[in-house]
Order: structure tokens, then C-alpha cells, then sequence
């Protein structure tokens, strides 16, 4: 059920008859409404901290002495903050996020600015291989000038720039005044207690001019990343041999493309993973990266498709890794062929069928938990307006054809540049972008 | 001491099954301690009253086939999927120094086919249905599990009990797996957490099979031969010792059926015999791997404890909360409500820190593992050891309190899905011989109180000896004298 408030607000919830419920919000705003990388990624550092009304230490006891348990985050266009607690104390939990989200101190809380930033330093150095490898991917596709090219997480340098004024500013243009652009979601609730707790602690917002989001356009490019691999702490686990990790992308639709669908049971389909990973049938041993590559080539250490969407368009790929310098040619033809063999070739019936199981499964398995069910519902209603259920997405799933799967992969190799990016070691021999492109012509 | 609580009011977890089962005998306490049982008459059950939200939690069926195996499972209206699983009372702590990481080598051939399919038969099948199949050993438990569309849960049943009873154990097979597990072994020993961990229980219970690692010796992996697999299968799989569990889309009179179908023939005993485990002896001792070259330093102490059943099980839980974690990179900011967490925070003594409370049959170990910029070593060994010993003399009501809040929400939250569920009976079942209702558990949480957290840590911690670990840049860590007299405070 969605309800739309007065003020613009939307309120979408599903009883789940369990003692816990997650209830929270999420706005339309992300890294990618940024004129200074990190702000966002600051904002979330700093949130449940102090607010008019409460100190951090304070939210911190308090949310243990209701049973609750918070989690925020943000991505390219979108910010969730959410609590999971005890069904009887959900009342003083929604008025405690409002404060979170609504009345947070930023310019009145000067050291925990400076602590956030300290937090976010320890996080830009060890940041990991993978996420190096997804920032330059969005740069090369897009380019850094576009919104979809920005940097997503704080970089060393960037996170000298945020001051607390810049922040606070950014907070009030664009999260703060703008119920237009947020959803109250509750999972585990009923539906009228959780519109009147919106009405109650957000009726009172009111919308100001909103965030501009400029669609980006896809260009196509190479970015190759030197970064230093070093131990990190933060995982806790030895220093990996020096790998080079390659991906390979292509253009797809976006949120709210016909061929979404179509694209993630692609993913599914060539599947993949880690050359050594724990966990027995199901983990798509089956896909085509792991038959045709990772248990072909020894020398390979991870490899996989990978889909990233946005308003406006969207990337298909496939990366892999690899500790042998000399392979690192062959690696990156090998990542071309797949992605070429898909679009030469209509894919087999079983394949396909497997593929369209496994995406089945995930997507009901993942439903299972009360807090994905919240960020599912409250996502789907930003990003659609409305709410698809589970049985929808799955009838959409069945009707994939290997046609619709060969249309898109053609669509996507024959009118499109490249994206090709790599990180790590043995960079130099990674072959160029020209040669790469010139494969696909 | 009135450490527990409140109990028999909801004991009975398992509803009253349709006679079509009159062959099985219903679970009622099972094999449930006697101290959890033996408490009970000092609480008046009718004062107590539950809120609506726990008291409507959904029942686990739980029915006992002939042979003695167990079957439980508890029933999401509306689910499309399933988990399903056989969880065994069985794990490396049931082996020698001879057959260490037989369990687990085991787990891997489950994999490698058996005399009804190829190993890629399996795999394809589990994948060409979308399912998930999936198995751990630790040192107590082995457990299969299958995730599942609704419609193929006879499948799953059949596919489990295949790989568990028929499994091929092929020569070659075995001997391609020896390399196989030797990498994982590494992959293990790259986790600092894991590698810590496994030296605390090999020096905390050095001599006896507690203290021996799941994955086993280099030597036994290269070693294990094919007859003392099978010998482990045949003297540990036996019906009483195992548990078929199931959440989500389940019925449960169908699992039942299913796994007297596929199950029925286990034997009760093997060759006549209960198979026996190797009691924990506790030593009080520590190991350190230093390295010079190294500026981080990881470490775990820890004291010994108490069983599953123990009637500190409950204090434990609580104290595991009153100290807390910590990590610097998680971005919760210096606001935490731990105290031992707010001083590594205002004191930058720990990239990381955590409170481990593990429970094992006989015994159990508590403790603390940290992760510490080697110049913070001394320091930190102080703070870690004087909230530890706190908790005997100055832990206040404020703080019980909301640790008890935050054993409830946490106990709960770990239900979320199908997997956790499954688990969680079977889990239940095999350490409690019967699952807790939510009503339950929070009347066992809401009885422990301040004083039974102080006498509970004056049991356990005051003037006792511990074991320690620690690996990386340790120069700094006080020797175990230090640790052994900061154990006691002599003031009050």
C-alpha cells in the first residue's frame, strides 16, 4: 500500500506479523547530486549522531535500550536511513529518525565532523581492489565531468575540501526540504499506524526547489588506475598476491528500461565468481564464467558479469583478476569473447532456464529478510513510484527469451564504445583501448 | 543465587501433532538440562506477562521419528521458498589425533557424487532448479542444507540424504581433494579472526580434541584414507544424533514423511554403542607468534566457561553485550554505549575489538579478540582487563538493563529468513533437545540480574586463569603474569 501525504511525502509499508520491523526513509538524493565528492559519503558517517534534540552517546543508548539497531547508507542517487527494532518501541524509534534525518547538528557539531572525516580517511586507504575497480569503470563510461562519472566514496584529497558549512548547506538544499522526494517505508507494520507516525514526525516538512539530476550520457573510454595494493587491517586478512583486475563494459537501459530484466538474467547467465570461493551448488558453477573460464584457465583468479543501473542508463560488463602478468592479454580477450559469443549466438534453452531459476531464487530468497523487504519497497516506490510485488518480478523473469537476450547483447556490442578499465599490477599489459574497440568493430 | 528463571510456562514447543504420527513420540523437554528445568518453581508464571508480538511467534513443530531422529520446522504462511537441512550432533571435537578433519574432509566428498548420481549430476540438478545446497563443519555440529522453490523441497530432502548416506568416497576423488582442502587451509589461516582463534582453543585445550582444528593437521589431510571416512560416517551418523529441520514454505506432516522415507533406516546406535566425546581440559597458558616486521598486532583472551544448558548460559550472553565491539572503519562514530568500546574509541587503543562468548558441550570460552596498532598493545591489554573485571564489582542496573534490550532485539534479528530459522532449530534441538519460544527466551533474559552478571563474572574471571593468543606485532603484549594478576582488582 502507498499513501501519499499532503506535503508530498510517501508512505509504503507491508505487515510481516514478526516481533522486529524495520521502518525508515529514503530520499532521491546521492553522491551524485555532489559539487564536492564526499559530502554525501560524510553525511552518512556522521548520521545518528548528535541532533537538536539528543548527543550521539545519547541515540546510542537509547536505540540499545529500545532493541534497535540502525543502518544508513547511499549510493549514486539514493539515501536510506532505517532502524530494526522492537515492535512496541517502533513509535519512539520513527520519532528518534526524524531527528536523525531531520535535525541532524553539522555545523553545531564540529568534532564530530572532524571524527567523520578521520573515519573516512581510514576508509579511503584501504579501500578495496574492487570498489577502485567500480569507481573507474563509472569515470571511463561517463566521464568524470558527468554526474554518473563522479566518484562515489571520498577520495584523500576530497576529503580535505569538506568543511562543515559546505556539508550542512548540501544536507539543506537538497535531503532536508524535499518531502517530494522521500518515502517513508516500514516493513513489519501496519500500514495506517505507519502513515500516521509520517504525518506525525515529516507532515511538517515543506518542499523547497529540489535537487537538479542532469542525465548522463554514455560515452565510452579507458581509465587504467595504478593503486598501491596494500595489506588492509580493515579485512583482516593478509596482503592477496598482486592481481590485475580488468573490466569490460557496454551500455545498457536503466531503471526503467524494458530490457532491465533481460540484462540481469544476462548477468545471471554468464554468472561467475571467485576462482576459489566457499559454498557448494548454487553459487552458478553452472554460469559461463565459471564453465568456460575459471575452470578452464587456472592462471584466472576471479571472473564475472556484472550489471550496474541508474535513472537513466545502465552498464553490463564483465571483470576478472589475475596474478600472471603474461596472461593479462589473453584475460582481457578472453572477457571480449564472452561478451561477444552472446550476441553471435542465441543461448541454450537449459542455460537459460537455470539462469532464469537461480535469478528467481535470489530475488525471493533476498525478500525473506524483513530489512531487504524494507529498502526493496522503499527503492521501488522512489524509483517507480509504485510497487511491483515478487510474483510480478518473477512472472517478468520467465518471459526472457534467448531472442530478447541476443537483441540486447547486439544492441549493446554493435552501437556502443567500449569501457575498459583496470587497477592494480602488471598494468602495462593490459592492451590499449584502441585494440580492444577495434575487436568489437 | 536465583540465576534463572522462569521456564516450564512455555515449554513445550512442539503442538500437538495429527495421529497420522502416533508412530513417533512427540518432544516435549527432550534432553533439556536439568538446571534450566530445576529453577523454575521461585517465578510466579501467572504475574508474568508477554507482549502480543512475542507471544504470537510461530511454533515449531517438532516430532521424534522411531529411530530417534528428530525432525522440526517452523512455517512462513506465503512463502515461496524453503530451507531444509540435516544438522548433526557431530563435529571435529568427536575425532582422535589419528582421524582430525575427517568431518570436514567429509563434507567436501559429500560433494563428489554418489551411487545414485555423478558429482555433476548434483551440481546440475541443485542449479538447473534454482536451489542452493550448502554444508558447514565446526567443532561440535555438521550440517547440509538446501535452499529451495517450495515445489522442490522432496527433491532437496532426497538430494541431502543422498550426499549424506551414499556418498561415493572415491579414491581418486579423495586423493584430488587433499589440494583442495590444503588451499582452503590457507585461505583460513589468511583470517587473522579464524587463524587467533584456532591457536586460543589449541593452547586453552591443548591434549584434548576441543583444542584440535576442524580442518585438521597438513599431515592428516594428505593422510586420511578412505576406511577411516567410512568409519566416521558409520560411528557418527546415527538417527538420535541428527536433526532434519526445515523453515519457510514447510509443511510439516510432508517433512515428516519425507525424512522417515528417506532417513527411516538410520541406525540408533552404532554397532550397539553411544559414541563418546573426549572431555574439555582446560590449561591456562598462552601462544604468541611475533613478528618484528609487523605493525599490527592480533590478539584473544579468554577464560573458561560454561556448557550450552549451564545456567550462566544466559549472564554470558548478557556480559557478551556489556562489553560490546568495536571498529574503527565502521563509521559509528565515538558513540558507543559500551564502556570498554568508548575507552578503545577515546583512547584510539584498537583498529577493531570484539566479545566472543562461545558455548561447547562441557564448557564454553569468553573473551575478547583485538586487532591493534602494535604501540597500542599495553594499553590496550589494561583497558581489556579492567572492563573485564569490572563486570565483578561496578557493573550498574542502567547497563543490564539495556544489555538485555539488546539480547532480545539481537536474538530476534538473527531470525531474518528462511536460512537462519532452519539453522536455529536445528541448532536448538541439538544443544537444548528442544527450541525456545520467543516467550521463553525472554523470560530467561528478563530474570538474570545484576547480581547474577556480577557473580557470574566473579565465577569466571576473578582471580582465574586464562589463555591467550596473539600473532603480528606483539612486543608490547605484558607477559602472562601481568594478565593473571589483573584478573583480580584488590579494591572494591
Amino acid at each position: 500500500m502507498i499513501t501519499t501525504l499532503e506535503n508530498g511525502i510517501r508512505v509504503v509499508s507491508q505487515e510481516t506479523y514478526s516481533q522486529m520491523c524495520t521502518v525508515g526513509v529514503l530520499t532521491n538524493v546521492g553522491s551524485r547530486h555532489e559539487s564536492v565528492t564526499g559530502t554525501m559519503h560524510l553525511l552518512e558517517t556522521m548520521a545518528f549522531g548528535s541532533t537538536e534534540r539528543f548527543d550521539g552517546l545519547e541515540i546510542s543508548n537509547i536505540l540499545q535500550d529500545w532493541g534497535a539497531t540502525r543502518f544508513v547508507s547511499h549510493s549514486r542517487e539514493q539515501t536510506l536511513h532505517c532502524i530494526d527494532i522492537l515492535r512496541p518501541n517502533v513509535q519512539k524509534g520513527m520519532e528518534l529518525l526524524s531527528q536523525v534525518v531531520l535535525e541532524p547538528l553539522i555545523t553545531k557539531a564540529p568534532t564530530e565532523v572532524e571524527y567523520a572525516k578521520e573515519v573516512m580517511s581510514f576508509q579511503a586507504q584501504e579501500q578495496m581492489p574492487e570498489l577502485a575497480l567500480g569507481e573507474a569503470l563509472q569515470a571511463a563510461a561517463y566521464g568524470s565531468d558527468q554526474q554518473l562519472g563522479k566518484p562515489h566514496f571520498a577520495t584523500p584529497e576530497s576529503i580535505a575540501l569538506l568543511n562543515a558549512p559546505l556539508v550542512e548547506d548540501f544536507y539543506l538544499n537538497n535531503i532536508r526540504n524535499n518531502p517530494g522526494g522521500m518515502v517513508v517505508a516500514g516493513a513489519g507494520i501496519a500500514h495506517d499506524e505507519l502513515v500516521d507516525m509520517a504525518k506525525e514526525y515529516f507532515g511538517a516538512i515543506e518542499q523547497k526547489p529540489v535537487p537538479v539530476t542532469i542525465q548522463s550520457t554514455y560515452r565510452g573510454g579507458s581509465q587504467i588506475v595504478e593503486k598501491p595494493q596494500t595489506a588492509s587491517i580493515y579485512q583482516q586478512t593478509l596482503p592477496e598476491e598482486e592481481l590485475c583486475r580488468v573490466a569490460l563494459a557496454f551500455p545498457v537501459g536503466g531503471w526503467h528500461s524494458d530490457s532491465m530484466v533481460t540484462a540481469c538474467v544476462l548477468q545471471t547467465l554468464l554468472g561467475g565468481g571467485s576462482s576459489f570461493s566457499a559454498g557448494g551448488p548454487g553459487k552458478g558453477m553452472y554460469s559461463r564464467m565459471y564453465q568456460q573460464v575459471l575452470n578452464r584457465y587456472g592462471w584466472m583468479e576471479s571472473a564475472e558479469a556484472f550489471t550496474t543501473f541508474a535513472d537513466e542508463g545502465g552498464l553490463f560488463g564483465v571483470s576478472a583478476s589475475t596474478p600472471v602478468a603474461d596472461r593479462v592479454p589473453d584475460l582481457v580477450t578472453i572477457l571480449a569473447d564472452q561478451l561477444a559469443c552472446v550476441a553471435i549466438q542465441p543461448v541454450g534453452d537449459i542455460e537459460l532456464s537455470r539462469a532464469r531459476n537461480m535469478l528467481k531464487c535470489n530475488v525471493l530468497t533476498q525478500l525473506e529478510s524483513r530489512l531487504i523487504l524494507f529498502e526493496d519497497m522503499g527503492r521501488q516506490v522512489l524509483t517507480y513510484g509504485k510497487r511491483e510485488d515478487a510474483a510480478t518480478t518473477c512472472r517478468k523473469i520467465d518471459s526472457v527469451t534467448a531472442g530478447d537476450i541476443q537483441k540486447l547483447a547486439r544492441e549493446m556490442l554493435q552501437n556502443h564504445q567500449p569501457t575498459l578499465v583496470a587497477t592494480g599490477s602488471h598494468l602495462d599489459k593490459v592492451p590499449t583501448y584502441d585494440e580492444v574497440s577495434r575487436w568489437f568493430r | 543465587m536465583s540465576l534463572l528463571v522462569a521456564a516450564s510456562r512455555s515449554s513445550s514447543s512442539s503442538r500437538v501433532l495429527s495421529s497420522a504420527f502416533t508412530k513417533r513420540v512427540i518432544v516435549g523437554q527432550g534432553t533439556l538440562a536439568a538446571s534450566f528445568a530445576s529453577s523454575a518453581a521461585t517465578t510466579d508464571y501467572d504475574s508474568t506477562e508477554f507482549p502480543d508480538y512475542v507471544l504470537r511467534a510461530p511454533t515449531t513443530d517438532v516430532t521424534t521419528l522411531s529411530n530417534g531422529l528428530r525432525v522440526g520446522s517452523e512455517t512462513t504462511i506465503g512463502a515461496e521458498t524453503a530451507t531444509v537441512g540435516v544438522w548433526i550432533d557431530s563435529g571435529s571435537r568427536y575425532e582422535t589425533s589419528a582421524n582430525n578433519g575427517a568431518a570436514h574432509f567429509l563434507e567436501h566428498m559429500a560433494f563428489k557424487g554418489t551411487s545414485n548420481r555423478t558429482q555433476k549430476q548434483l551440481e546440475e540438478q541443485i542449479e538447473n532448479m534454482g536451489g542452493h545446497l550448502n554444508a558447514y563443519t565446526s567443532r561440535e555440529q555438521t550440517a547440509y542444507f538446501a535452499k529451495v522453490f517450495k515445489q522442490d523441497v522432496p527433491t532437496a530432502i532426497e538430494i541431502i540424504a543422498d550426499i549424506l548416506l551414499n556418498s561415493k568416497l572415491d579414491q581418486v576423488a579423495i586423493d584430488r581433494e587433499r589440494d583442495v582442502i590444503l588451499r582452503e587451509m590457507e585461505e583460513v589461516n589468511k583470517n587473522q579472526e579464524e587463524l587467533v582463534l584456532d591457536h586460543l582453543h589449541s593452547t586453552a585445550f591443548q591434549g584434548s580434541s576441543l583444542g584440535r582444528t576442524i580442518l585438521g593437521s597438513e599431515q592428516n589431510i594428505r593422510s586420511l584414507t578412505r576406511d577411516q571416512l567410512v568409519e566416521y560416517v558409520t560411528t557418527q551418523y546415527t538417527a538420535p544424533r541428527m536433526v532434519v529441520s526445515g523453515a519457510g514454505a514447510i509443511d510439516h506432516t510432508q517433512l515428516c514423511d519425507l525424512a522417515d522415507q528417506h532417513f527411516g533406516s538410520l541406525p540408533t546406535t552404532s554397532g550397539g554403542v553411544d559414541v563418546s566425546m573426549e572431555p574439555a581440559v582446560f590449561t591456562g597458558s598462552d601462544y604468541r607468534v611475533k613478528f618484528n616486521s609487523e605493525d599490527v598486532a592480533y590478539m584473544a583472551i579468554a577464560f573458561p566457561t560454561a556448557s550450552w544448558t549451564s545456567e550462566y548460559a544466559f549472564p554470558l550472553m548478557l556480559m557478551q553485550l556489556l562489553l560490546g565491539s568495536y571498529d574503527r572503519a565502521s563509521g559509528m562514530g565515538a558513540n558507543y554505549a559500551s564502556n570498554l568500546c568508548q575507552d578503545v574509541a577515546e583512547n584510539e587503543l584498537a583498529y577493531s575489538l570484539n566479545t566472543f562468548n562461545t558455548h561447547y558441550k562441557d564448557t564454553g570460552l569468553f573473551g575478547v579478540y583485538a586487532v591493534m596498532p602494535d604501540n597500542k598493545v599495553d594499553d590496550c591489554s589494561w583497558y581489556i582487563m579492567n572492563n573485564l573485571i569490572r563486570l565483578v564489582h561496578s557493573v550498574g542496573d542502567d547497563e543490564v538493563e539495556r544489555a538485555k534490550v539488546s539480547l532480545k532485539a539481537a536474538m530476534l534479528m538473527n531470525l531474518d529468513g528462511h536460512n537462519n530459522v532452519a539453522e536455529e532449530i536445528g541448532r536448538s534441538l541439538l544443544n537444548y533437545g528442544r527450541r525456545m519460544t520467543p516467550a521463553e527466551v525472554f523470560s530467561r533474559i528478563d530474570t538474570v540480574t545484576t547480581d547474577d552478571i556480577k557473580a557470574t563474572a566473579y565465577k569466571f574471571f576473578n582471580d582465574k586463569d586464562h589463555s591467550l593468543a596473539a600473532v603480528g606485532g606483539i612486543h608490547e603484549l605484558p607477559d602472562y603474569t601481568w594478565f593473571r594478576r589483573h584478573s583480580y582488582w584488590l579494591r572494591y
